[in-house]
């Protein structure tokens, strides 16, 4: 605090940046004591403070912004009761300080130029007693130190990272931001993990009826945490499979939502999708704030980062569409939050660096061409699998995030400068597949586990879906809304488990009484607590998930939407019609947080059939000597790493090469067999030129399902349907085929298309989290996959 | 240019490997090798995969290609129209409008008075070309904005304009039906002794005509397809001719025979722009010159570079430069320089243009703002040829025409340079201006060769680049063959392991120890389960990782010399160490009998030499333990257990073996037919190695 100026009026001034979202100050030292007594000072504030404890917004502050609850403090009180600013008086010993809060984005603290005093007084004039304790100063942003850079994102599922990137910082200079989280009083007990990974789960604080207004949001590990306690908020769990374009036809399916807060509402539903724009404002915000604040602790800002370039990651689920409204998204964020000088608003760009699996390649190339140096490139080649010399490798990445599983075989070429002894790396996307199956998945299916459970020791049969009335009139919305977030905290802690141990996970008896309290209202009559210290018990272990994985498959039943399982199966097919061209991967690579699970590995190793040694997950590419801190999480942090190093990799420069453009699958019209979908009339074979265009007819009031698939008679996968909704016309509709998964069609009065879109047309699979559907497409789909070795995991 | 030798090894390797690979199969033992293991059978496609390269589908002429690359209006076809005055007078080369179709011009050599000089033949685009030019980003924007819609046919695409939004004003210059069916020719067109005389013949393939005298019927019909002149701008790739290179012949000193080993190409202009000419297929014409360059390049067909730009003018080169890099990637261009003439058109317009000849008339403005060649060479050329700063290349020579000087001057070629003359020649003397430049850049001896041929009527410095050119084949050429024939098809080391194949199952006479290897690897390995994929993970896991591990410690405290060789010397070491390790734990889990230990040892120690080579052990470089590096040890360590589990997994591949044990039964003639194509490969290895190490191309 040694920074801290005193201004005229001889109290020392807090410097905030307007747009650098709700900016803390803990600590800040106060002046006042010279001419109040300390005593006097701390009567003051509480005194004051007492007059606004019942406002809505200060109990709000108190409960959740990111300060110590546990330090000796008086009550919160706003500088202004039209602005959101506030302050509080901490003490340890002797010393007395100030925690202040600003929000950048709204009233006074976004308005550059804006002097608020931190002032306290009270009683009437004569007797009036004040108390000047510090200023806040909202100041031009051209008056900080400005630092110009780039801003990398990956937006996850379940986590999302960011990488500032200074102009000319080398690759492993690069700061990876660890975005604060400002209403979260738990921050002290944040690991550095959690703060370099941004869980993305979202809920509303705080939200005014004005549109105008940004609302409060809370992400990260706090955001799980609140809606325990307050259910009927809107919470959104792992934003990133809800960005989808959907055409002004396709609308009426669109999720939507209540837009409630812990604090005010708006009126009406709101598509899910202005629920992942929130998110992203906030993550935004939070890295803005965390950049020129890093510990909630500067007097003024450290810099201010003037961001020339904002660089996405996109899985491969995406369609074209979809990425361009991610990328619009983030336009509109970043035209609301930054600020640039005249030379960087020219320059800016919002760009599509690279899709995940690839920066996942370029990750891995990097480190190990970085470690090995340019002069042990065939080394390095014969470490990653090429057994047969030459420059090139083909990694086939097989990245199983949160929500989707993204699976490429890159094809990588090199040549060494000799002159300056640099590296140009090529890479050629030869292949790829894209899931809506992921994490999410098996979350659901253990989450399936757990409802059989109580299903079997408790009989609990009331459905959780929050849309559907309880039969038992006491068990609310905000039971089942509270028993779904346990559930799903308990299979992510499975999950976890599995992950790292051996042993089986065992629903403890503390947590299985936690879970069923939830459901209290239907166990009238029976001593539940007791019956928790009983058995029968849920054991989990790798076998178990993975007989349920195994059982996961595209069937008549799921319409054809391929399940976990799926993954493996095409993966099977991806490999032969690899081995078919010669072009077999030289290694696998597995990253995303679900390859933890050890099962995959050995599943990978059988479909591959590559032998284990050519099967890595991203820990096991390099010696743990050579891991740098935070390595331990790379299986995240690898798509941001790498798009960070696809584009400053110093030494080891990038370049992606065009697709061949040929298709690689059989394409045609899909019907339905009982061993699942296959191709009916094949119009396209592998080997011919991209595009094509071809003529499908189609009958009154019919759909027409286009498929591909790796052989002529394997397994399909829906790309686009047909659907003619004239009730007398049959039509010969000319399609464009751009590539294996791309269809497009000119407008038509009666014909639509539907592209592929992950989780089908309608509905967005593996989202019990935000809706209580637990095993609900189809249903009961998943519960008799797990019911099927129930003896297995449900015994004493 | 190239010598004979050279060409003679380069087809005598071609020839020998695609002979191995066809009579090895041939060879009973051989066969039957494939036929039981699927590592040989692997193997062997690997290296199939190499002869099916287009480069070695044909012979290695010793033809070296020649392409003049430069911007539309630089005066690029006006020189070669002066290089080549018996194309010019039969039409080919059209040099009075700027408004020429976008296809590569090949002329190559016949001798005189033969029926080849008359042969005329017509290359198109294959349907992949047609759409891929159709699906680039901007083509596609365009095409939408304006309402063309694209028909993607199996081998072709359908331009379709008829609801297309133009302005009135173009709509009413189309000439040609505003749906156009783009596929590519069955086979080359072959232009007929008439039509090959027919000036409007010519005219529909070269230029893009003013609607008013267009004429919209066909003009060539291939395999009973028609084209119009429209049809032909977007698919004709090339158009070859040929011509004796009289000219050429005398400037350089050729024979005919040294000139029939050189082919030049007139590229279409870069940075041209979209033509209402084009109709509907206006953008994507727009980009074919661009793309016609791109694939040049991606087809390996463009050998040496004369960047054409003309006097005060800025390259363009760049804009194809990122282009190739787009397709290609950025290596691709890593020896550009290297091959690369900058031909300096319109030595004239240093003495014609005002503000060029205020350069070097007041010293003062030639110091403050640069002296005429900093501004010409240096600011519009070199420093804007590559999207990553300057680059240098090769050559740089300066020419003229004859036919602009003569226009400008309005007298003759050689009356004008009488008058440069002593302009030049005060550039060259010390202090003079422009001599600083010249020698910064190499110019200072080759200027006063330049400046003769300049002032010659009859060289017009246009001989002078052709001697250029000669002298950067000889120079280069050899080295740019090995590479395109030997590096790059990857034929040197498809060779190198059709010799290892070989070496693995055979012993030096010859004879196919497949079995014996078979039954060796098959006793020692019989602990492990072939189908068990994680039987080697654990084996390894449990038996070497613990001794490599042990070995590392060792090595962290061992004392590796001083030597340079030292920091690879160790790595050897430590990877011979492993595969001792390896071998040995294997011998004494499997307890075979002594004959067979002795069999797989001498199996194993063939395969371990391969491998050090192979997978990087022998040309790595890192220092050793004791040199305070902390992550040498741990990263050897690592890739010695990586490696140590594909040893044993490749051995355990081996030893599965599907097929019957008779088959391996081999007779005296098929040992030596073995023996003779072993001896034929190594002979064709070595003269290969040779012929990169004597060119300085490394392998």
């Amino acid at each position: 605090m040694s920074r801290s100026r005193k201004t005229k009026t001889g109290v020392y001034q807090w410097i905030v940046l307007p747009n650098t979202g709700i900016q803390i100050c803990r600590g800040f030292p106060i002046t006042e004591r010279g001419r109040t007594k300390p005593e006097a000072l701390w009567k003051l504030a509480e005194v004051v403070g007492r007059r606004f404890g019942e406002m809505e917004i200060i109990r709000l502050i108190s409960d959740h912004i990111a300060c110590n609850q546990e330090l000796d403090a008086t009550p919160w009180i706003p500088c202004d009761e039209n602005e959101f600013v506030f302050f509080r008086l901490t003490r340890a010993g002797a010393d007395m300080q100030l925690d202040l809060v600003a929000d950048t984005r709204n009233g006074a603290g976004a308005q550059a130029g804006n002097k608020i005093p931190v002032l306290m007084q009270s009683g009437l004039i004569p007797l009036r007693k004040r108390a000047h304790l510090a200023d806040i100063y909202v100041e031009e942003h051209q008056r900080a130190r400005n630092e110009i850079g780039s801003l990398i994102m990956d937006f996850g599922n379940s986590g999302s990272a960011f990488i500032f990137s200074r102009g000319g910082a080398g690759p492993i200079q690069a700061r990876m931001v660890q975005p604060a989280n400002p209403f979260d009083p738990r921050y002290r007990e944040r690991s550095a993990d959690e703060r370099n990974i941004l869980r993305s789960n979202m809920i509303v604080l705080r939200v005014g009826p004005n549109g105008a207004d940004a609302p409060w949001i809370v992400l990260g590990k706090r955001s799980e945490e609140l809606i325990q306690d307050h259910p009927l908020a809107t919470y959104l769990y792992a934003p990133k499979k809800y960005v989808r374009f959907w055409p002004e036809h396709l609308r009426a399916p669109e999720p939507t939502m209540k837009f409630c807060g812990i604090l005010g509402q708006r009126d009406g539903l709101h598509p899910m999708l202005e629920f992942v724009g929130h998110t992203l404002d906030q993550m935004l915000q939070q890295v803005l704030a965390s950049l020129t604040n890093p510990h909630g602790t500067s007097d003024e800002p450290e810099f201010y980062p003037q961001i020339s370039r904002v660089m996405l990651t996109y899985p491969l689920t995406w369609r074209a569409v979809d990425r361009e409204l991610f990328q619009g998204m983030i336009e509109g964020v970043t035209d609301r939050l930054l600020v640039h000088e005249a030379e960087i608003q020219k320059q800016f760009q919002v760009e599509l660096v690279c899709s995940e699996p690839v920066a996942v390649a370029a990750y891995v190339l990097w480190e190990t061409f970085f470690h090995f140096g340019t002069a042990n490139l065939d080394l390095a080649a014969s470490s990653l699998g090429n057994t047969r010399g030459g420059p090139e490798l083909r990694l086939l990445i097989v990245d199983i995030g949160g929500g989707s599983t993204d699976i490429a075989c890159v094809e990588i070429g090199w040549k060494v400068r000799q002159e300056d002894e640099s590296v140009d790396v090529t890479f050629k996307l030869l292949e790829s597949m894209r899931f809506n199956r992921a994490g999410d998945r098996l979350s659901h299916v253990i989450a399936t586990g757990i409802r059989e459970f109580l299903r079997e020791k408790y009989g609990i049969v009331e459905s959780l879906d929050f849309k559907l009335e309880a039969q038992e009139p006491a068990f609310t919305r905000v039971y089942k809304r509270l028993a779904v977030s346990k559930i799903s905290e308990l299979a992510e802690a499975a999950k976890a488990h599995i992950s790292g141990s051996d042993e089986p996970w065992v629903l403890a008896q503390e947590e299985e009484y936690d879970l069923v309290r939830r459901f209290e209202p239907l166990l009238k009559g029976i001593d539940f607590e007791a019956k928790t210290r009983m058995g029968p018990r849920m054991y989990l272990d790798a076998e178990t998930l993975r007989t349920w994985v195994m059982a996961d498959r595209q069937s008549l039943e799921t319409n054809g939407e391929p399940g976990f399982m799926d993954i493996f199966l095409y993966l099977e097919e991806l490999r032969y019609s690899l081995k078919q061209k010669g072009r077999d991967p030289h290694m696998v690579v597995m990253s995303g947080r679900t390859t933890r699970l050890p099962f995959l590995k050995r599943m990978c190793t059988r479909y591959t059939n590559l032998p284990p040694h050519r099967i890595r997950t991203l820990r096991e590419l390099l010696p743990d000597e050579l891991k740098l801190q935070g390595y331990a999480n790379m299986d995240k942090l690898a798509v941001v790493c790498g798009a960070q190093r696809f584009r400053f990799g110093d030494h080891i420069r990038f370049v992606s090469l065009p697709d061949s453009p040929i298709f690689n699958r059989y394409i045609g019209t899909v019907r339905e067999t009982p061993t699942g979908l296959r191709l009916n009339k094949i119009l396209i074979r592998p080997g011919d030129t991209q595009p094509r265009t071809i003529t499908v007819p189609i009958d009154p009031a019919r759909d027409v399902r286009i498929g591909h698939a790796f052989r002529e008679d394997g397994s399909a996968q829906v790309i686009a349907n047909l659907s003619n909704n004239s009730p007398v016309q049959h039509y010969e509709i000319e399609l464009d085929i751009l590539d294996d998964y791309t269809v497009s069609m000119a407008p038509h009065d009666h014909v639509l298309l539907t592209e592929w879109v992950p989780g089908g047309n309608d509905f967005i699979v593996d989202n019990f989290n935000d809706t209580g559907g637990i095993d609900g497409e189809p249903e009961g789909f998943l519960t008799r996959i797990v019911l099927g070795n129930k003896d297995r995991w449900l015994h004493e | 240019m190239i010598p004979k030798e050279l060409v003679d090894t380069i087809n005598l390797v071609r020839f020998v490997f695609f002979r191995a690979i066809k009579s090895l199969p041939e060879v009973a033992s051989f066969r039957a090798l494939l036929q039981t293991s699927p590592s040989a059978r692997e193997h062997m496609e690997a290296i199939r995969q190499v002869a099916r390269a287009k480069r070695l589908q044909e012979f290695c002429d010793g033809h070296i290609s020649c392409a003049f690359i430069g911007s539309s209006g630089h005066g690029k076809t006006t020189i070669l129209d002066e290089m080549f005055p018996v194309l010019s007078k039969r039409g080919w080369l059209v040099t009075d409008v700027t408004d020429t179709t976008s296809q590569a011009l090949r002329i190559q050599f016949a001798p005189p008075k033969t029926k080849k000089l008359a042969r005329v033949l017509v290359h198109s685009w294959n349907a992949e070309q047609i759409k891929e030019l159709l699906t680039h980003q901007e083509v596609e924007q365009q095409n939408r904005r304006d309402n063309i819609r694209v028909t993607w046919l199996e081998n072709g695409a359908e331009v379709d304009g008829t609801e297309a939004n133009f302005p009135e004003g173009d709509l009413e210059q189309f000439r040609f039906p505003r749906k156009v069916e783009l596929r590519p020719f069955a086979f080359p067109y072959e232009v007929d002794r008439e039509e090959a005389l027919d000036r409007t013949f010519i005219r529909a393939l070269t230029v893009k005509e003013q609607s008013q005298v267009m004429r919209t019927g066909p003009v060539l019909g291939v395999d009973g397809r028609e084209y119009n002149a429209l049809q032909l701008r977007a698919v004709v790739k090339d158009v070859t001719l040929h011509d004796t290179f009289r000219q050429v012949r005398d400037w350089a000193g050729l024979s005919q025979e040294q000139a029939s080993h050189l082919t030049f190409v007139d590229t279409p202009g870069l940075a041209v722009a979209g033509s209402v000419k084009d109709e509907v297929l206006r953008h994507m014409l727009e980009k074919k010159s661009e793309q016609i360059a791109v694939q040049l390049w991606k087809e390996d067909e463009l050998d040496i570079l004369v960047h054409l730009v003309l006097v005060g003018r800025q390259s363009d080169f760049a804009g194809l430069w990122k282009a190739i890099e787009r397709e290609c990637g950025p290596g691709e261009m890593a020896d550009l320089a290297d091959r690369m003439i900058l031909a300096v058109n319109g030595m004239n317009t240093y003495f014609t243009n005002r503000d060029i000849m205020a350069k070097y008339q007041d010293p003062e403005r030639a110091r403050r703002e640069g002296d005429h060649f900093a501004t010409t060479l240096e600011d519009n050329i070199l420093q804007k040829m590559s999207p990553r700063g300057r680059i240098q290349p090769a050559k740089i020579c300066f020419l003229d025409s004859r036919s602009i000087v003569e226009t400008l001057t309005t007298g003759m070629y050689e009356e004008a340079y009488r008058r440069y003359l002593p302009i030049m020649e005060s550039w060259l003397k010390p202090g003079g201006i422009g001599q600083q430049t010249l020698k910064n850049l190499g110019l200072l001896h080759d200027f006063r060769e330049n400046m003769e041929a300049l002032i010659d009527p009859s060289d017009r410095g246009q001989g002078f680049l052709v001697r250029q050119i000669c002298q950067l084949i000889e120079k280069k050429g050899p080295a740019l063959l090995i590479k395109k024939y030997f590096l790059r098809t990857g034929l040197i080391s498809a060779i190198e392991d059709l010799l290892d194949l070989i070496g693995l199952y055979y012993d030096r006479e010859g004879r196919l120890n497949r079995q014996a290897v078979e039954e060796a690897l098959r006793s020692c390995l019989g602990f492990l389960d072939v189908r068990d994929p994680f039987g080697v993970d654990d084996f390894v896991a449990e038996a070497i990782d613990p001794e490599l591990d042990a070995l590392a410690e060792g090595a962290d405290g061992g004392r590796w010399g001083d030597t340079a060789e030292a920091e690879g010397g160790w790595i050897v070491q430590r990877f011979q160490q492993m595969c001792e390790l390896v071998k040995r734990t294997i011998l004494e889990r499997g307890q075979p009998s002594r004959e067979v230990a002795a069999e797989f040892s001498r199996h194993f120690d063939t395969q371990s030499a391969i491998w050090l080579e192979r997978w990087g052990y022998v040309t790595a470089k890192l220092p050793p333990p004791d040199r305070g590096f902390a992550a040498s040890n741990p990263l050897i360590t690592h890739c010695l257990k990586l490696h140590a589990r594909e040893i044993v997994y490749q051995l355990l591949q081996d030893d599965h073996s599907d097929g019957d044990a008779a088959v391996f039964r081999q007779s005296e003639d098929d040992r030596h037919q073995i023996l003779d194509l072993v001896r034929m490969l190594e002979d064709a290895y070595r003269s290969g190695v040779a012929a990169c190490a004597e060119n300085g191309v490394r392998l």
